[in-house]
Order: C-alpha cells, then structure tokens, then sequence
C-alpha cells in the first residue's frame, strides 16, 4: 500500500513539474513573440528602422551601375517614414490578420520623377525604363521582407493562442487536481507534503536550467543570419531575450525550491527533536 | 542527540533532491522518446543559419593542385581573388568570388556555380556595362587575349567566339568540365538605360 501512495505521489509530483514548465513557458511566450507591442519594442530597441533604411539605399545603388543611369536618380525616393510605416503594416497583417498590401507607388513616382528630370525616356528605352523602376520597388519589398507569407504567420500564431489559451483552461483545471491529490495523500504528514512542493520546484528549475544549458551548448544563437544582417540582429536580440526571461524564470524557482526544501529540513529537525523529547517522557 | 537531528533533517533533504533529479531523467526521457526527432530537426535548422563569421580567422592560402586540376582552400565568398586584365579595352580589374550586386558594384563578379582558372572546366565572369566596367566590350574582336592573374597563377586566354543571349538563355553560358572556357558577359546595349534584358558573352580558351 505504501508503495503504491509513492508511486501515486510520483505520478501527481511529475504532473505538477509539466504544469509549471507550461504556466512558465506559455506566459514567456505570449509575452514575447505572440506580443506585437514587445515585437515592436525590440525592433526599436535594435534599430530595425533605420538599418532597414540603410540596406534599402544600398540595394537601390546595386541597381544603378546596370541601369546606365546616374546615382541621382535614386535622391530621396524613399524615407525612413516610408520604411517604419510599411514595417508596421506588415507587423500589422502578421499579428492581426490585416491583408493590407505595401505600397510602391510612391517609390515609383519619385524615381519616374527623377529619371524625367535627366531627359532621357525615349520611345525605345521606354520599357526598359519601367522594368527597371519595377525591380527597385520588388528590390524595396524584398529588403523589408515583404513576403506572401504573413497571413499563412498570422494563421499559425493565431492557432498557437488558441491552442495555449485551451491548453491552459485544462493544466488550471490539472495542476489543481493534482495539488488536492497530493495534499490528501500527505494529510497526515505535512513535513512529507513540504518535501514534495520542493521536489516539484526543484525538478521544474533543474529541467529549465538544463534545457537553457543544452541550447546554448548546441546553438549559436548569436551567429544566427536571416534574410539580412539588420533583420538578424533583432531576431538574436529576440531571442536571447526569451531565453534569459526562460533562465531567470528557472533561477526564481530554484530559489523558491531551495527555501522550501530548507523549510523542510527544519520541520524534519523540529519533529525528530520532538520524537526525542516524547521518547525522553 | 543533535546529530540525529541533523542526519534526519538531511536525509529527508537529499530524498527531495533524489527523487527530483528522478523526476528530471524521466521528463528529459520521454521528451527525447516523443520529440527527439522534432528537436534534433529544429537544432540542425538553427545551426543552419547560425553562420560564424570569420573575421579573425587565419588566411590559408589558395593552392591549384595541377594533378587533380581542383583548388585547395578556395577563396571566401564575397573576397577578391584575381584580376582580370583585357588590354584591348584597356580594362584592368579585380575579380570577387560571388555574383551578388553588392559584389558588381566592386568589379569583377565570379559565378559561384562555375570552375575557377586552372580547373579546366567553364569560368563564368560577369561585370556592369558601366564605363569602369565593360562598357568597351563592343570593341573587342576574335583572337584578343584575356589575362587573369589570380593568387594561385596566371592564365591567358584567347577570344574564340562573341554572342549576344537573352538573359535568360542559361543554355549559352553552359557550365561543362571538358575544357577550360572563360566566358565573360556584361549588360546590353553597352549605353542602355534602364533594365537590360540582354548579355554580350564573350568566350575565351585557355592558351597552353
């Protein structure tokens, strides 16, 4: 029978580390990637904008040496406005579903503008003028990643909140089964029932700190490269960042564990002085 | 008396830490039985795109190993490794492994895809119609030479044929191992404005 109640404990003890690592991780989450306004926050943070800006002047000037055009024609046909408010409408279509699409006409205008004033459109160059003012706004799209996947990345983030926020509803409804459970089986043994809450906290920060530990071990995150060197440095800035709240979130528990497995220590040492004290009688 | 005390207190402390370092095996265990391949995927494809710069790495030096006709150590994307020289057009130029437009804008272009000088395969070079490039290209004739000179040796190649391709006739600029071909092309018209949907391909053979 005894074996069995320790087998049971166990059983509940590893259900309630599960559940912790979930609350934990599920709150980092939503806090952070789910999170427009942190997105938003780390964009600013690494300078996002106006290194995007930057990438997007140096992509126009690749295209003017094959032009036969003069640098000048690329003077402000771009802003650094322009490229904020086209970034936020694609933050906008992947976290809230918007289906809005980026705007080149301005880009275009400006260039056309540009090139009239050097007086060179013909009748003959006229279509290879328009291809090339189409590839510098394709040229302006690619450098802000503007890409046919948002709404596919709205639907997928969409679908994770739902399914954290259902998830949840049911680990709630567990985690306080499984702490009812647990208090029932050690009623009459609280010194056994301290012992058990630190065990659950002391294997939920175990698991975290490791898993953290395994990750830097076998990723480099640092040396991440997506699509350009500006985008990259806001995704390792992101998550470098979720990996030091998941970190500090594992120090919290282990610290709270080591306090309670100290409570439990002294009861352990309150009750056997007691033991000692009744034997004495 | 007070060491029982203490050896109870820690008893019970060190079955806390047992049966939880327990309880760590068991769920890193049936994570690595239920999502082990789904982790190790995600790592790979991280490392993937985890790319180390080499800025503080140690220069090695490209080899031609003539007997094997293959380099050894070949030049880093993006870093200049010859030059090219056309004394017809009076061209003189450096040559960059890659073909990005980033890379154009500096000379040279090597098509990552093609052989270096001395594999014996085909050479792909390309460079802007641009005045400080190619923009003489109309000048040359059959029978020109072509100078690279490159950290590994020099090559002389001879102007055996000249076309003009649609950019996208891939087909023209074929990429073989049975002779060693330079092919280098630019933008045309060579004065165009605007985009360019044309290429004027030189080809050249190695002279022996």
């Amino acid at each position: 029978m005894k074996i069995l109640i320790n087998i049971l404990k166990f059983i509940i003890m590893l259900i309630l580390v599960v559940c912790i690592l979930f609350f934990g991780i599920k709150n980092i989450v939503l806090s952070t990637i789910m999170d427009k306004d942190y997105v938003l926050n780390k964009l600013e943070e690494t300078n996002f904008y106006s290194g995007t800006y930057e990438l997007v002047e140096s992509g126009f000037e690749n295209y003017i040496a094959q032009s036969g055009l003069e640098e000048e024609v690329l003077n402000n046909i771009c802003t650094e406005e322009k490229v904020k408010k086209d970034i936020a409408i694609i933050l906008n279509n992947i976290y809230n579903g918007t289906n809005e699409e980026i705007d080149t006409t301005e880009i275009a205008n400006n260039l056309n503008a540009n090139i009239d004033k050097l007086d060179v459109r013909t009748s003959q160059n006229k279509s290879a003028l328009d291809k090339f003012v189409q590839q510098i706004c394709t040229e302006y799209k690619n450098t802000i990643i503007n890409t046919k996947y948002e709404n596919t990345i709205h639907e997928i983030l969409n679908k994770t909140t739902n399914l954290l926020e259902k998830l949840q509803t049911i680990v709630t409804i567990v985690t306080i089964i499984a702490v009812i459970c647990l208090i029932l089986l050690n009623i009459k043994n609280i010194s056994k029932l301290v012992g058990n809450i630190g065990t659950v906290l002391l294997s939920s920060s175990i698991t975290i700190l490791v898993a953290i530990n395994l990750i830097n071990a076998n990723i480099n995150i640092s040396a991440i490269k997506l699509f350009n060197n500006v985008f990259s440095s806001s995704i390792v800035t992101i998550l470098q960042d979720i990996l030091s709240k998941v970190n500090k979130f594992g120090i919290i528990i282990l610290i709270t564990s080591i306090v309670v497995i100290l409570i439990n220590a002294i009861i352990n040492f309150v009750k056997t002085n007691q033991k000692e004290e009744i034997k004495e009688e | 008396m007070l060491n029982k005390k203490i050896i109870q207190a820690s008893k019970a402390t060190i079955s806390v830490i047992i049966v939880a370092l327990l309880l760590v095996g068991i769920i890193y265990l049936a994570t690595y039985l239920f999502l082990g391949q789904e982790i190790d995927t995600a790592v790979l494809l991280l490392n993937t795109v985890a790319v180390e710069l080499n800025d503080n790495k140690e220069e090695v030096p490209t080899v031609l190993n003539e007997e094997k006709q293959t380099l050894e150590n070949y030049p880093e994307y993006g870093t200049q490794y010859a030059t090219i020289e056309i004394p017809r057009i009076g061209a003189n130029l450096p040559v960059y492994f890659g073909d990005t437009l980033e890379i154009l804008k500096k000379g040279v272009g090597h098509s990552s895809g093609s052989y270096f000088p001395g594999e014996g395969g085909s050479i792909v070079y390309m460079g802007h119609n641009s005045k400080k490039v190619f923009r003489r290209f109309s000048e040359l004739q059959i029978g020109d030479e072509i100078k690279v000179t490159t950290t590994y040796g020099e090559f002389n190649y001879k102007i055996y044929d000249m076309q003009l391709i649609k950019e996208t006739e891939l087909e023209k600029v074929p990429i073989q191992r049975e002779e060693e071909i330079l092919m280098v092309y630019t933008c045309y018209p060579f004065n165009n404005i605007g985009y360019a949907d044309h290429r004027f391909v030189v080809y050249a053979k190695l002279e022996q």
